[in-house]
């Protein structure tokens, strides 16, 4: 196609150091239109990032294209030369990154970071032109108060406006191609329908070809025009998006799509009416013992008059964005915190503020899985000696420990032989059942998820979300389910708190809360769930 | 800001503290009664006493320490044992040698270790990474007298370019101050040197594999843009901070390497006291030492604000 | 996923590990040299290092004196060849003296809050005072003898091993398996000593070797200032204070002996490196530059 943007064709990447010519992107072909938005949807290491690293020529140490064509507009980037390369960059394509964060120089402000863009594509532009240009384009990007933001530093600013200044600083230029690589998946489910909207804006005025990488095909539902489904470096399927979403040929791509969250309904359970946890009026403010010499801090409380209660068997989704004071209500109620006021019953016993020493004995009955499972498990101990530990310290003798972790490991479905081995030489999925599987050790009664499959992939973590819902179902468990995504929570949990600026907004039975909230926030958020419409419609067929 | 400065000058409030106390603690406890020493080999008892009364030894232990820090606050480190003179007379009279070896061996080691240790990870991989760090390593292990001794053999010895040793005042002329000060600054320099490279390396090379940097150059800016504005911009509180580290190191090498070349500053000082146990003068160069060492690197704490806007005032 | 549990002291995985890590083969094989020289002086054609030959004065290298002799007639290869276990018995003395106090103390501020501060501002104020001065003072205050330095020596390198203990027990402290560990009531004990101290024993051996160099400079340093070992030892340092009137005579009395100290501090340095990048390359970055 002429029209083409920019089209791929059978492109290799290769490790340089490896002699057996190892790759780690093979024989890709894609192209990218004016006006149109392709999504590259595939899980870590499917090679959707290397690919688009490839297009701008900025592939990271130890990696190169070995064979095949990329063409911008026509012109050939395999083999163009470094300077070349460099005016396209900016000028023709430009790129947007996952952490919006660390993709900006902290040390510079924003707007001399857009700046320099012209000081080198323009040299002939005059200061004040570049001033206004910078200027408008924060406009463009609707940032609020643009003659001011612009002369501030990336950490005064939050995620989404950082996302806005990277967008504003890609489109400096007016490039025909836009890479956007995950550039939503470190924000806000709010912030990232803005920033969805922005970019299909700009794409519908400007004319530009966005290639949009994604692992979430709820993204992909909201804007994509054409999808390429990727896995182990290799093109799986690719087609419209509609034909894709509703009509995928691949099963792989069947089992992407069933894995999006909020694909199936939670079903109505019974729930036993015994309440095994009572938090009453429970508040942290961080901070409170400062010193002569220590830094100044902000007083405001992280957590606020949270109660709440759960009874046995039940599954309670706590929902909120960052900064919600969520994960502080997870900790303190494992009381790897110490909360400031409130009450924690465990039946008549209040754990809130109790000593650590008399503390370790009501420990049993609250444990907690989290988020990253590198880093969750003892890297020197292995599995074996990891899973005796909880049950060792509650009085178990050596044998019956040791029975009872294979029993949890046959529960979270690992065979013995992993009891021999060391955390690094399984995957995340199965580390993270590993974790779960100590976390039972010691018999608890309340399981406290943080984010506990926020780190995996979307098949991995649809698999965890069903042992926790196993677990449940077989042990009577009561689990606390702490994440920030509505679609996740709303498939597992029987009842939901939402969460914003540490203080509970609403709480309710799922069903009642997607269908009919009561509060404005929690409307918003159910409205900024990406794929949203196309799940509806899902569920229904 | 003035409450950042208060802070920062307050903290080194306790280090000074310790500082002080290890160095009362170490005379005071060490073996060896210092009035006797000062009172000379020939000394009746009574004048030991007498000599004792008048230096407040009869005095408890914290009344002792108190004095001693009042006097210290004055300005007043003692009088010599063997010359009788005061203290900071000395310190003065050997002090510019000193201070001029100091500098340029800052200013040498920063011009030539931060630009290689850039290059080094801007080439990572390549001869020049291998040579600059190759030669970090051996620089780190070459003592200051040895390569002392290797530079005068080749530059004084041999090719007679340089003198062999010795100092000249400044007020004698800039050259003959200038030659004199060359082979003591390249001595002193190579573990500074070496340390600098390496840490800008390192911190260069970490910092090339953030996310900004990828960003800087998806924004197609010329390399020198993305390696020295954004790259070095980043590193410059590592490099800093070893600075400041590294200025006991240089200290240290000032013992040593004015011992090699025969200049008569503090670290000859040093060692003809240590000799002549002359307890106070080394007592007071402690001192010295040490509080130029906590207010260099107070400085540079302080400069980290002006390098990184998220350290706050 | 791979099956295969990897079985450190098989023959094949240490060529691998020899393979990819040349600078540790060469640390250890010099610093076994050295080792060896220290041991087996006696037997490497070797004098009476002491023996004075009044006749025998600045003798140029020969097949009885293989390097010459020095002032005093003194032959100077026995003399290095038993100055070799002086360096040695400093070098592992220093690191492993510094390497268990400062765990221990350490270990105590990471762990107990309340005495973190008064430890940490104490360190502070030790590191203030330049690592030779701190030895200087302590040898003047108590005579030259080979104890008396290595405690001198040992003393201004604590502070270095407490504060990357600290600050790696601080780290290890915040991971999600030791708050698994805590949540599970686990003892406070058995948490330091089964979670922590395995986490943190690695940048600590290897900030260890960095001390032994450093101790093996500051003994040489402080040697051949005069003020270190008694003179009548003979280590490296104290061959080259002898040697210092003669340099113009009899460069190799200074130079000999200089670069055997360049040459273990450097293979002791690299050894170093290559342990650092073996056991744990993620804290690669923090150990052993802020010296």
């Amino acid at each position: 196609m002429i029209d083409d943007v920019l089209s791929i064709e059978h492109l290799t990447v290769a490790i340089t150091a490896s002699s057996q010519g190892k790759t780690v992107v093979s024989d890709v072909s894609l192209s990218v239109g004016r006006k149109e938005i392709v999504c590259v949807v595939g899980e870590s290491g499917s090679g959707k990032s290397v690919t688009s690293f490839s297009i701008m020529g900025i592939l990271s140490y130890g990696l190169a294209p070995a064979t095949g064509s990329i063409k911008l507009l026509g012109e050939e980037l395999i083999g163009a030369s470094a300077t070349r390369m460099r005016k396209l960059r900016g000028l023709r394509m430009a790129m947007i990154f996952q952490e919006p964060m660390t993709a900006l120089n902290p040390v510079m402000t924003v707007g001399d970071q857009i700046a320099e863009i012209f000081r080198y594509h323009r040299p002939e532009m005059s200061a004040s032109d570049v001033r206004l240009r910078v200027r408008s384009l924060a406009e463009d990007v609707r940032l609020p108060d643009p003659a001011n933001i612009v002369r501030r530093y990336p950490h005064q600013l939050s995620g989404g406006q950082r996302q806005r200044i990277m967008i504003a600083m890609a489109l400096a230029l007016e490039p025909a191609l836009l890479i956007a690589d995950e550039p939503t998946t470190a924000l806000d489910v709010t912030t990232q329908k803005q920033i969805l909207e922005l970019i299909c804006d700009l794409v519908a005025r400007r004319g530009i070809g966005v290639l949009f990488i994604t692992h979430d095909f709820g993204v992909v539902a909201e804007i994509a025009d054409r999808v390429v489904v990727m896995r182990s470096g290799s093109v799986v399927e690719s087609g419209s998006a509609h034909d894709v979403l509703t009509q995928p040929q691949q099963a792989y791509t069947r089992s992407l799509i069933d894995a999006v969250p909020g694909s199936k309904l939670p079903k109505a359970r019974d729930v036993a009416d015994h309440v095994v946890l009572r938090v009453e009026n429970l508040s942290k403010t961080y901070g409170d013992s400062s010193g002569l010499f220590g830094p100044a801090h902000n007083t405001a409380p992280a957590l606020l008059n949270a109660s709440l209660s759960l009874r046995k068997g039940e599954i309670l989704g706590i929902v909120g964005e960052s900064g919600s004071g969520k994960s502080t209500l997870a900790r303190c109620i494992c009381r790897l915190q110490t909360p400031s006021s409130g009450d924690i019953w465990l039946g008549d016993i209040n754990i809130a503020r109790m000593h650590e020493n008399k503390l370790r004995n009501y420990r049993k009955a609250i444990q907690v899985v989290f988020q990253d499972p590198n880093r969750s498990l003892n890297p020197r101990l292995r599995i074996g000696e990891t899973l005796v530990e909880g049950a060792r310290n509650f009085g178990a003798s050596a044998r019956v420990a040791s029975e009872r972790s294979r029993r949890l490991l046959d529960l979270v479905g690992l065979d013995d032989s992993a009891l021999d081995r060391f955390p690094h030489q399984f995957s995340g999925g199965q580390r993270q059942r590993i974790c779960i599987a100590r976390a039972l050790a010691s018999e608890p009664d309340i399981l406290v998820a943080d984010e506990a499959v926020s780190a995996l992939d979307v098949s991995v973590q649809a698999q965890v979300i069903e042992l926790l819902e196993d677990l449940r179902q077989r042990l009577g468990l009561a689990i606390i389910f702490i994440t920030h995504d509505l679609r996740v929570a709303g498939q597992l949990c029987d009842r939901l708190i939402v969460m914003q600026s540490g203080r509970i907004v609403e709480q309710g039975p799922t069903g009642r809360l997607f269908d009919s909230p009561s509060e404005t926030y929690t409307r918003e958020l159910l409205a900024a769930a990406p794929g949203r419409e196309f799940l509806a419609s899902a569920r229904k067929a | 800001m003035v409450r950042f400065l208060f802070r920062r000058l307050l903290s080194i409030i306790p280090v000074l503290a310790i500082v002080s106390i290890i160095v009362f603690l170490a005379l005071r406890l060490g073996p060896g009664d210092p009035a006797a020493i000062l009172a000379g080999d020939s000394a009746t008892p009574e004048m030991v006493a007498a000599m004792r009364a008048h230096l407040g030894l009869d005095q408890s232990l914290p009344q002792q320490f108190l004095h001693w820090v009042v006097q210290i606050a004055h300005g007043d480190l003692g009088r010599s044992i063997t010359s009788n003179q005061p203290v900071t007379t000395l310190v003065a009279s050997r002090l510019q040698p000193t201070l001029a070896l100091a500098i340029a061996t800052i200013i040498f080691s920063i011009l030539v270790a931060t630009p290689l240790g850039v290059l080094a990870a801007w080439r990572r991989g390549t001869w020049v990474d291998n040579l600059a760090s190759g030669g970090a390593v051996i620089g780190f292990a070459l003592p200051a007298f040895v390569t002392g001794y290797l530079l005068v053999f080749v530059f004084a010895l041999k090719l007679q370019w340089l003198p062999v040793q010795g100092f000249v005042p400044l007020s004698e002329g800039f050259w003959p101050f200038g030659r004199h000060l060359v082979l003591p600054t390249l001595t002193l320099s190579t573990i500074y040197i070496a340390l600098i490279t390496r840490v800008t390396r390192a911190s260069m090379l970490e910092i090339l594999g953030e996310d900004f940097v990828r960003t800087a150059r998806a924004k197609g800016l010329p390399e020198r843009v993305v390696l020295f504005r954004h790259a070095l911009g980043n590193s410059a509180i590592p490099i800093l901070s070893v600075i400041g580290i590294g200025i006991a190191l240089l200290l240290g090498g000032v013992v040593v390497t004015e011992s090699v070349f025969s200049i008569p500053g503090l670290g000859r000082l040093t060692v003809e006291a240590v000799v002549a146990r002359d307890y106070p003068v080394v007592q007071g160069i402690i001192i010295l030492f040490s509080g130029v060492y906590v207010l260099i690197n107070l400085a540079v704490d302080i400069s980290y604000a002006i390098f990184d806007p998220r350290i706050s005032y | 996923m791979s099956t295969v549990v990897a079985n450190s002291t098989s023959f094949r995985s240490t060529v691998s590990i020899m393979r990819r890590h040349p600078g540790l083969v060469f640390g250890l094989v010099v610093v076994a040299a050295m080792v060896l020289l220290a041991i087996a002086a006696p037997w490497l054609h070797t004098l009476d290092p002491t023996l004075i030959r009044p006749r025998m004065r600045l003798k140029p290298p020969s097949s009885e004196f293989w390097f010459g002799t020095d002032a005093s007639g003194r032959d100077l290869w026995s003399r290095i060849a038993y100055g070799s276990r002086i360096s040695l018995i400093v070098g592992a003395s220093v690191a492993s003296a510094s390497l268990v106090i400062g765990l221990v103390i350490g270990m105590i501020a990471g762990a107990i809050r309340k005495l973190d501060g008064i430890i940490m501002r104490i360190m502070d104020g030790v590191m203030a005072i330049p690592a030779i001065l701190l030895a200087i003072m302590v040898v003047s205050l108590f005579g030259a003898a080979l104890q008396t330095v290595i405690i001198a020596i040992t003393l201004p390198e604590i502070p270095r091993v407490v504060r990357l203990t600290r600050s790696v027990v601080l780290t290890v402290r915040g991971e999600a398996y030791v708050e698994a560990a805590i949540s599970m009531g686990t003892p406070t004990q058995i948490l330091m000593i089964r979670h922590i101290l395995p986490n943190i024993l690695a940048p600590v051996i290897v900030q260890a070797t960095f001390t032994a160099s450093a101790a093996i400079l500051i003994e040489a340093s402080l040697s051949f200032l005069g003020i270190g070992t008694p003179s009548e030892i003979p280590s490296w340092g104290n061959i080259m204070a002898d040697g210092r009137n003669y340099f113009q005579m009899a460069p190799q009395l200074i130079i000999a002996p200089g670069l055997l100290v360049a040459l273990t501090v450097l293979a002791v340095n690299i050894l170093g490196d290559g342990l650092r990048d073996l056991l744990d390359p993620r804290l690669a970055k923090s150990v052993g530059d802020a010296r």
